[in-house]
């Protein structure tokens, strides 16, 4: 490409965001943000770029390349933010680093990824979402889910469903199932893929007697209602994927009727991201083909900066909250005034801009003819101190500020 | 409740698939279906639409959410590399996926090949994998048909292709000297439909897998 072909190009995988989209993102933010807020989860804002030794953590060694690095004048290696977890991690761990404390936060952020760019995948892109710091226990798993399902309520998006799984019970049955650790690699990726054909190829290549493999193909696909937590204790000896389930068992417990009734149970279900231990989820909606919340537990992460705290968090991808909210918004354009004056009336047009703004209302002083013309409401201040009030289908002429801004109110509202 | 969507492929994959979709019972064996005029077959009760598009395109309207299922070759899954979720192995329009040189080369393997050499190939994305894997730097070249005509045009050192019994490779005096995969027709989902609409995908996932069951056992 020349210089020309590249000065009215963005680099691939970004966006702009005009007028409409920008409100309607803004909007968004705000109605989680107050979420989050009342749920007592404080905002933190961490640095656009971490060394590459944080960010490393969170994408584990063989995921590194997807961050987009560049180098400091002292040689350091430095980062963009690749997910919005694990800063919060260094944080969390240098920070607060009291034994029993509970941390509840939350984050609003852009974050970089060098992917293709595909459907749904951007190379940045913007994620809302909390941490739930220093518990265990399945009542904070409970709790960052049912802040989930009320975030999909909050915006308004009725057709949302949630996946829960627990990836330690894969693990546990991989473990106990005789395979070598490169079947289970494999199978891991498999899983991961939701690649059955290949699941079941390397299955039948590991000569497992037939019936452990039947077992094994069926655990590791299980995937229903709350029951199939039960039919899987029947089938699974391994004691790892007995507690997973007893702890998945014990958050469906915990969650109320209205969230569980948005549960299915996806014992196969695996994170991309490498630093998840624990029970994970997905929200997601018939409409848009991809994931639009994701999240789970991460007891070691923190760990990894120095402080062992057991964690629990989620993220919304807000492009894809976009794309579901956009095909329902209104025409978000918004309502400007337009004043305009003849010379040398331009003190008395700013005068009912300033009225027009304390009303309530958007108000701009032309600064040429185009932005008059192209006005939905445009009011003139004539020689003789009145004021001639256009819209697309009315003129009228008004003797006082007070007549304007009537006006205006009756108009819009 | 919203049909269950299903593209199809026409060329090759195109009877087989058809085949076994009837004796699945989910439509019935029209002997004169054109594929070129007709694009969208349905069960009576319209509860399932069969899309008819081209093979290379099933990934894209399975990974978009566009249909919910497709079935599709190994190789133009691989070939695409879009993220969906692989269902079923169905058994049908097996072939091989080969390096080719013509009968007069003294190329017998894939490390035979001078750095450089040209291959000519529908399969790009394949192609680089497969070589890359094997440390050979050569230089692809993505034709959209008749590739066994480009060894002997000189446009191409050898080529990478499918072939079912190899007849046209022998036609064209040309000849395999490494199988890169076997590939097969797969049943693919969308990865959110997978979710969404599991019971049903799980039901045709039975319902094909018995026609194949049936086959193997005759």
């Amino acid at each position: 490409m020349t210089k020309e072909d590249l000065l009215l190009q963005r680099p691939r995988g970004t966006r702009d965001y005009l007028a409409g989209a920008a409100d309607l993102i803004r909007e968004i933010e705000a109605t989680i943000r107050e979420i989050f807020r009342l749920w007592g989860y404080s905002e933190v804002i961490t640095p656009t770029f971490e060394y590459m030794e944080v960010l490393r953590q969170g994408t584990g060694p063989e995921s590194d390349e997807m961050i987009f690095r560049f180098f400091d004048r002292e040689g350091n290696i430095l980062g963009l933010r690749s997910d919005a977890t694990t800063p919060i991690a260094r944080l969390a761990a240098t920070r607060f680093n009291d034994e029993n404390r509970i941390l509840r936060l939350a984050y609003l952020t852009n974050i970089f990824r060098y992917v293709e760019p595909g459907m749904g995948r951007e190379r940045e892109f913007h994620q809302a979402g909390v941490e739930l710091i220093g518990s265990s226990s399945p009542k904070a798993d409970a709790e960052v889910i049912q802040l989930a399902a009320t975030v999909f309520e909050a915006l308004g998006i009725t057709g949302y469903a949630l996946d829960l799984g627990e990836v330690s019970f894969s693990l546990g049955i991989l473990e106990d199932s005789g395979l070598s650790p490169r079947e289970q690699r494999l199978i891991r990726g498999a899983l991961l893929n939701k690649d059955f054909v290949t699941l079941k190829e390397i299955l039948a290549a590991a000569h497992l007697p037939s019936e452990t493999q039947e077992q094994l193909e069926e655990l590791l696909a299980l995937r229903g209602g709350v029951e199939v937590i039960s039919r899987a204790k029947e089938l699974t000896k391994s004691s790892t994927s007995q507690a997973a389930l007893e702890h998945l068992e014990a958050v469906c417990e915990l969650l109320p009727d209205q969230v569980l009734e948005r549960v299915r149970i996806d014992l196969g279900m695996l994170k991309d991201l490498e630093y998840y231990t624990g029970v994970v989820f997905e929200g997601y909606v018939a409409d848009i083909g991809y994931t639009v919340c994701s999240g789970g537990r991460y007891d070691r992460l923190i760990g990894r900066f120095g402080a062992d705290k057991p964690a629990v968090g989620f993220g919304f991808g807000l492009e894809r909250l976009l794309e579901l909210k956009a095909a329902t918004a209104e025409d978000q354009k918004q309502r400007v005034v337009v004043v305009d004056y003849n010379d040398p009336l331009r003190e008395r047009a700013q005068e009912l801009a300033a009225r027009l703004r304390e009303a309530g209302h958007t108000a701009v002083v032309s600064l040429n003819k185009t932005e008059s013309k192209e006005a939905e409401l445009n009011v003139l201040v004539t020689a003789d101190s009145r004021f001639e009030i256009r819209t697309k289908d009315q003129e009228r002429t008004a003797i006082s500020l007070d007549e304007v801004v009537d006006f205006v109110n009756e108009l819009w509202g | 409740m919203d049909p269950i969507k299903v593209a199809v492929p026409k060329g090759r994959l195109f009877t087989p698939v058809l085949k076994m979709l009837a004796q699945a019972g989910f439509i019935d064996l029209e002997p004169d279906l054109d594929p070129e005029r007709r694009l969208m077959l349905s069960t009576p009760d319209g509860s399932w639409q069969f899309l008819l598009v081209k093979p290379a395109d099933v990934p894209v309207y399975v990974e978009y959410g566009a249909v919910d299922l497709g079935v599709a070759g190994k190789d133009v899954l691989l070939e695409a590399g879009r993220e969906l979720c692989e269902l079923v192995d169905l058994g049908i329009g097996k072939c091989r996926l080969i390096m080719a040189v013509p009968d007069d080369s003294p190329i017998t393997k894939a490390t035979d090949l001078l750095p450089g050499s040209r291959i000519a190939t529908k399969f790009p994305r394949i192609s680089r994998s497969f070589f890359a894997s094997h440390g050979i730097q050569v230089e692809i070249l993505k034709l959209n048909g008749s590739i066994e005509l480009a060894p002997k045009a000189g446009l191409a050192t050898a080529i990478v292709d499918i072939t079912e019994t190899g007849s046209t490779l022998a036609q064209n005096n040309l000849r395999v000297v490494e199988e890169i995969r076997t590939v097969s027709a797969r049943l693919v989902s969308n990865k959110i439909s997978y979710k969404v609409r599991y019971p049903l995908i799980q039901e045709m996932v039975k319902r094909l897998s018995a026609v194949q069951g049936e086959k193997a056992s005759v």
